[in-house]
């Protein structure tokens, strides 16, 4: 940015979430025509940032401003009329409606009395769709279309609305090799004809293939803007992480007991051939990139999704889960990695503590509230709990607290082994640091602890020993001890792409 | 039940939660209007049939309109659970209207054994609504609907169209639905043992709780061991035996089995449901709102009466409440 205003240029963005500055004073440009690469971990603020910029959060401070004229987004319709789209990760399509409709959704041509002019609307869908390299007819419903062919049609939909910058989200997730080389060559096409791009990913060689600059973002803050060509993957990684890790986690001289739960051979939806023993005292971390197969896996032990295949050994006897209640009842507990799939919004705290445990609070199925509320209040007390009182609504406490609920839940069952699946996604640092806390106290008891993380500090600082998911399968295990981000994320990323045959 | 062996101190982080609670010591007027604006609009109806007629207030007038209250009343319980439950049961109507007609065909066997019948049918059939639901997987509006439709049309093949009169009905026979304990109509008595019950083992029974997590959240309960399957096949079970006590009812009181026995009763029960306070999006709501739901609109109707307006009149402002009954229950949710 010489002389002109550069495209997009963010002063100063901040944002707090009650607990939480997700984003400190960011700066953000893009020139025109430019790519810019936006990187850091999970819960650095990137997601944040570009809801900002898709007018679905409103910044506390700072300055957008396209062209150097400042501008707001109070909500997506208005970043979409200034051209600013985003292609999500999980395209958001009408999978029902055609081609056409989605990619000119909003502005369909009109021809006589208002009515919809399919003929033209089909034309100018079928030259969208010639730019975005996409060869199918207009009138093809939408879930006919692979995942590959979604995002493109997202793009030839930011294309309909004249979008100036497009904000790509992971959008190489679930593609193929050949499908992530088509991708490029129409942003580099796109490029030139002067769109603008933020690309998000976690995979770096995509970036240095790319992206002309890197922006990376830690704790809420921007902490680096280089060119790529003089940036290496190694230090892009080293400026990512760079954190110390000491006084957040508690030490690890956890001693492991007897094997408390064993898997072998087990297969399901989005995992296959699954084997690995968690030992009493023991914190096993599991990390992968999203979509590794790693919730699917807690999810069928627990028996929420069905086993296709392999055995579950409990204290080493074969054990038959159904169902939640069977996993229960076997002293296995799973806390959900959406928080929501784990509360009951409208109801008081002490029932969301105690709904697991009927034996402790009823007799012949009829409730003692005054053990219910007995119970509860040791436990709010117990795991510093915030809320005026038992009854209270548990919607009304903040993420942390409610995890804790969650957590006091199955202690008060007693469970042998708990599967914690992203435990701490959305709270706050200081309940995230209690959060730790809690899972050591509770290895230390002499329970079986698997953690699910894709915060990488996170199972750093956690875990007796890791198993690293890649596509569904085990990929490695790393002591606890030895693992560090790089060679966890060598584990975790698709080692060598051409190998992977392509979707059918 | 073990527990951690030290109590688990941890520092003081994080903002303190957010009081639900009106907060300051200021009265927020408008939060208890909102909070009891079921309790005001029945009071105010009272106040104003007192004014109009001093007929209103003899406990004739009264125990009339209660008596009037009490089959829908206890359709109305049925429903209270069903839709705590995020449910919907639109084939209360028919299946009051199925157990009236059996209920009546069977009055010479006895009340007990006609009355069995007619509970069975609902029984049975409220069992269906659950199995289509948890099994079929079919939505509750879908399934219901269909048993609406299915159940009315076993009531005219049954009764052939025609009404089902009981010959001689014994005293036994009209008790339950026009006898008397002291001044109190039995209908009414029999009403509020159900209304008591019910209520009771919503609050204080591990299923009753557990109809309000399944409403709440239905992953969360099944995350959480319970079996939400068998709490929403119950709920349908006691929706339709409720339904089928109602048609019983019924039966003793007006001693036929009317082929449209129960027509509507589904709307009004719903109505009742949601002026009282529960809402559709489950795990929200008492029996005692839709008790004063049923109350509001029996009084209200007989208000209107003593006003002299016209049942189809009446109509247009009976649309109105419950529509404005939601609005504030939707307000009442945000406080």
């Amino acid at each position: 940015m010489r002389d002109s205003a550069p495209l997009l240029r963010l002063t100063g963005i901040s944002k707090s979430f009650p607990g939480v500055r997700a984003l400190d004073g960011v700066d953000l440009t893009v020139g025109k025509g430019e790519v810019v690469a936006l990187i850091g971990e999970n819960g650095a603020g990137k997601s944040t940032l570009m809801k900002i910029l898709n007018g679905i959060y409103q910044p506390d401070a700072g300055e957008i401003a396209l062209n150097g004229a400042p501008v707001s987004f109070p909500d997506p319709h208005a970043a979409l009329a200034h051209g600013v789209s985003m292609v999500h990760q999980e395209p958001k399509l009408c999978l029902a409606l055609s081609v056409t409709e989605n990619v000119l959704i909003g502005h369909l041509p009109r021809g006589r009395f208002g009515a919809i002019d399919w003929k033209r609307a089909h034309e100018r869908t079928r030259t969208l769709l010639r730019r975005v390299g996409l060869a199918m007819e207009p009138t093809t419903p939408a879930e006919r279309l692979s995942i590959a062919e979604r995002q493109l049609l997202q793009i030839a939909k930011a294309l309909a609305s004249e979008s100036a910058l497009i904000v790509l989200d992971e959008p190489t997730a679930s593609l193929t090799p050949v499908e992530v080389d088509l991708l490029f060559g129409i942003v580099r096409d796109l490029q030139a004809a002067g769109v603008s791009f933020i690309y998000i990913s976690h995979h770096l060689e995509e970036i240095l293939r790319i992206a002309q600059r890197v922006s990376v973002l830690k704790d809420g803050r921007k902490v680096a803007d280089r060119l790529v060509s003089e940036t290496g993957k190694e230090e892009m990684l080293s400026l990512m992480v760079g954190r110390s890790l000491g006084d957040r986690f508690p030490a690890k001289d956890r001693r492991a007991g007897a094997v408390a739960l064993e898997v072998q051979g087990l297969s399901g939806r989005g995992f296959a051939d699954i084997s690995f023993r968690v030992h009493r005292g023991e914190v096993v971390g599991i990390a992968g990139l999203v979509g590794a197969g790693r919730t699917e896996l807690a999810r069928a032990i627990f028996g929420a999704d069905p086993l296709e295949g392999g055995s579950i050994l409990v204290n080493g006897q074969p054990a038959r889960i159904r169902n939640p209640a069977d996993a229960i009842a076997l002293g296995i507990a799973y806390i959900a990695e959406d928080r929501r799939d784990g509360l009951f919004m409208p109801l008081p705290v002490k029932e969301n503590i105690t709904c697991v445990t009927p034996e402790a609070v009823a007799s012949a199925g009829v409730i003692r509230e005054s053990s219910q509320r007995r119970i509860a209040l040791d436990y709010i007390k117990r795991l510093n709990i915030r809320t005026p009182s038992p009854e209270q609504q548990i919607r009304f406490l903040s993420g942390g607290n409610q995890q804790k609920c969650i957590l006091a839940r199955w202690i008060i069952k007693g469970v042998q082994t708990i599967i914690f699946d992203e435990p701490t996604r959305g709270i706050d640092v200081g309940a995230k640091t209690e959060i730790y806390r809690l899972i050591d106290q509770l290895a230390r008891e002499g329970k079986s602890v698997i953690l699910i993380s894709s915060e990488l500090p996170e199972i750093l600082g956690m875990s007796d020993r890791v198993l690293v998911m890649e596509r569904g399968r085990l990929s490695g295990e790393v002591d606890g001890h030895d693992a560090t981000e790089e060679n966890l994320l060598a584990l975790a990323l698709p080692a060598n792409p051409s190998s992977h045959e392509l979707q059918p | 039940m073990t527990e951690p062996s030290q109590p688990m101190a941890a520092p003081a982080t994080g903002p303190a939660a957010p009081q639900s609670a009106p907060a300051g010591r200021s009265v927020n007027w408008t939060g208890y209007l909102v909070q009891y604006s079921n309790v005001l609009a029945l009071i105010v109806i009272l106040l104003v049939a007192s004014a109009l007629s001093p007929y209103f207030f003899s406990s004739r007038n009264i125990f009339n309109v209660l008596r009037g209250a009490t089959m829908v009343g206890i359709v109305a319980v049925g429903m209270t659970y069903v839709i705590l439950n995020r449910g919907i049961d639109l084939s209360v109507g028919s299946l009051v209207g199925l157990s009236a007609a059996l209920t009546a065909s069977f009055a010479d066997q006895g009340i007990l054994v006609a009355a069995a019948i007619g509970l069975a049918s609902g029984l049975f059939l409220g069992l269906v609504n659950g199995l289509m639901i948890t099994v079929l997987r079919l939505q509750p509006f879908i399934a219901t609907l269909g048993m609406m439709i299915f159940a009315r049309g076993l009531v005219f093949v049954y009764t052939g169209g025609s009404n089902i009169a009981v010959e001689q009905p014994s005293d036994a026979f009209t008790l339950l639905g026009s006898g008397y304990v002291g001044p109190v109509p039995v209908p009414v008595v029999v009403f509020i043992a159900i209304w008591a019950l019910a209520a009771w083992v919503l609050r204080y029974t591990v299923f009753g709780r557990s109809i309000y997590a399944v409403g709440a959240n239905e992953e969360a309960a099944r995350l959480s061991g319970i079996d939400a399957d068998r709490n929403k096949v119950l709920v349908y079970c006691i929706s339709g035996v409720l339904a089928a006590f109602a048609g019983v009812v019924m039966a003793s009181r007006l001693t036929v089995g009317e082929p449209n026995g129960g027509t509507l009763f589904e709307l009004d029960a719903i109505a009742a449901v949601l002026i009282g306070g529960t809402t559709f999006d489950g795990g929200v709501g008492s029996v005692h709102g839709t008790v004063l739901g049923i109350l509001i609109l029996a009084f209200l109707s007989n208000v209107l009466n003593l006003l002299n307006i016209s049942p189809y009149s009446q109509m247009l402002l009976k649309g109105v409440i419950i529509v404005l009954a939601v609005v504030v229950s939707e307000w009442r949710k945000r406080k």
